[in-house]
């Protein structure tokens, strides 16, 4: 199916509402609820395959949105670096004015993804560019320290 | 976030906001998303009334065909009509393993009812369900108002 890209805005809308409603710590909730409910297959693949199956669970459905991701996996680490985000190129340039760039959206899925880790024994940390982020998983504790 | 995970999180989104905040809360945000969201939907119904319904979601580059649903459409002078036989978005998330909403399809109604009752438009939806899970089988029908049948 081609990508749907007004879903994007969608998600805004939700994750706004939910944050000017109940706040950041419910945004959280939130998004840590999903990633249980919703990302139980992935967790499975990744604790099963190990750090080489998140390119397949995670960075492949970003290519399909039509994003441009670098993955590059060892037996330690992953780290994928998002250069072009799908979701931020379509709210930037759609012509509906409630579809927003938030910062609250990228925390979304640095949240999921620090669940997914979390249940696969990992640790995760997200930091933002530009115009997109870098990922980091890290079997075991990481071993840079700080990003 | 991805569009290719997006039906599963609605769905769960849906019941997660009913279960936690109550079904006020869930209808509060259909409601939000009715305004914020379907701006393009409002645009073509109040520009082109029942044809703007017919180019929103049958049109070459309509919703219904980019989803890949099984429906039959229907435009007539006065009347629009649209048949779900398999919604797309109840497929899929059966289809992967995740267990319909039970309010999930409600979403359709609390979304374009607003938007095109408000442009002088009446409506009547039938939505199937299956033992209180959605079916994916659903049916509604727009026709202008009559505003003379209602004085008298």
């Amino acid at each position: 199916m081609a990508a749907i890209k007004e879903w994007f805005g969608l998600y805004n809308v939700i994750l706004n509402w939910i944050k000017t409603n109940w706040g950041e710590g419910a945004m959280e909730d939130y998004s840590r609820h999903i990633a249980h409910s919703c990302f139980k297959e992935e967790i499975g693949a990744i604790r099963s395959g190990g750090l080489k199956e998140i390119e397949s669970r995670l960075v492949c459905p970003m290519r399909k949105d039509g994003g441009m991701v670098d993955a590059e996996s060892t037996a330690s680490q992953c780290i994928i670096c998002v250069r072009k985000c799908p979701s931020l190129q379509f709210n930037s340039i759609s012509a509906n004015p409630n579809f927003k760039n938030m910062k609250d959206s990228c925390e979304f899925d640095f949240c999921v993804n620090e669940v997914i880790a979390q249940e696969c024994g990992l640790v995760f940390k997200g930091e933002m560019l530009d115009d997109g982020c870098r990922w980091f998983f890290f079997a075991g504790e990481n071993p840079g320290g700080d990003l | 976030m991805t569009v290719q995970n997006f039906i599963v999180i609605y769905n769960e989104t849906f019941r997660y906001i009913d279960e936690k905040y109550g079904p006020e809360k869930l209808n509060e945000l259909w409601a939000v998303i009715s305004r914020q969201w379907c701006t393009h939907l409002r645009n073509l119904v109040e520009r082109e009334g029942l044809q703007g319904m017919y180019e929103y979601w049958g049109g070459s580059d309509g919703t219904l065909n980019r989803e890949k649903a099984g429906y039959s459409i229907n435009l007539e002078k006065d009347e629009f009509r649209i048949d779900m036989k398999q919604c797309p978005s109840v497929a899929e998330i059966k289809n992967r393993g995740f267990n319909v909403f039970h309010r999930y399809c409600e979403h359709c109604p609390s979304l374009y009812n607003p938007v095109i009752m408000s442009n002088g438009f009446c409506i009547e939806w039938e939505i199937g369900m299956e033992n209180n899970v959605p079916s994916g089988i659903c049916r509604f029908v727009v026709r202008k108002e009559d505003k003379e049948s209602q004085k008298s």
